[in-house]
């Protein structure tokens, strides 16, 4: 693993996920949004998981634009009303504040764990994409499996509650 | 010189993650900015087991993150579904 890829990619995870939380433009911050997930599919890349940064790009995007695509067309959430105010706003920086700090002093009391190399034959054997390492095993066929039982799943709930009338 | 990244590093990053998607469920009050707030903190969790998998050479790790990043596509469907219902209730009531 690039110790100077890496973080980069931290780097720029972190500064999307905060454009994407904090930003009171809706679609500056779907635009962090995206870039914070193409710079994670990155890294699972990196961590020797490409399916998952494939599934990552293939879910979550669309999912980001679905959603966004219709309030950014109608305009209907204004800066004013998207951000809380006074006590959930106090609130919610405390949180992640406070969460930070104490996850970060958790993890520094940790002796520090390398990673090892990857071990895995299909990883250094020559793939479909020039020589890309991907990491093919049987359990990564299940992924596809997964993702079209749960896919089906929030469909039929989807359906459901469109249904109800929710 | 940069260090070289470890499983710390990894854990530290999510964390940061976590902290920034768990921060904004409370800062953002719309459906779409709870969402995106929602994803984050998804992705530092499956990011982790990703990381995790990795250093102890085990694959179940990435089964779980699919899993959860499949929690997240389902969360936004009923995101699209409740603003898509709303939109047609106010349209109606227009």
């Amino acid at each position: 693993m690039s110790a100077t890829v890496f973080w980069t990619l931290a780097a720029v995870v972190i500064t999307a996920s905060v454009v994407a939380v904090g930003h009171r433009v809706l679609r500056t911050a779907v635009v962090g949004a995206m870039v914070a997930v193409l710079a994670l599919a990155a890294l699972y890349v990196q961590l020797g998981a490409p399916w998952l940064a494939l599934t990552l790009l293939l879910m979550q995007i669309p999912a980001v634009l679905a959603v966004a695509i219709p309030l950014l067309v109608n305009g209907r959430t204004t800066p004013a009303r998207d951000h809380a105010r006074g006590v959930d706003l106090v609130t919610g920086l405390l949180l992640a504040l406070g969460l930070a700090i104490e996850l970060a002093w958790i993890f520094q009391r940790l002796l520090p764990a390398p990673f090892p190399p990857l071990t895995d034959a299909a990883a250094e054997a020559p793939g479909p994409f020039g020589g890309m390492p991907i990491a093919a095993r049987s359990d990564d066929l299940l992924l596809a499996a997964l993702g079209v039982v749960v896919l089906l799943m929030s469909l039929a709930a989807a359906q459901a509650l469109r249904r109800e009338g929710v | 010189m940069l260090p070289e990244p470890t499983f710390n590093s990894v854990l530290m990053l999510g964390a940061i993650l976590l902290a920034t998607g768990a921060g904004g469920l409370f800062v953002r009050r719309s459906a779409t900015g709870r969402m995106l707030s929602l994803m984050l903190a998804l992705n530092a969790v499956s990011l982790v087991l990703v990381a995790g998998d990795r250093y102890f050479g085990t694959s179940t790790g990435r089964l779980t993150a699919a899993l959860v990043l499949f929690l997240g596509l389902a969360c936004a469907a009923v995101v699209v579904v409740a603003v898509t219902a709303r939109g047609a209730r106010d349209s109606e009531r227009e």
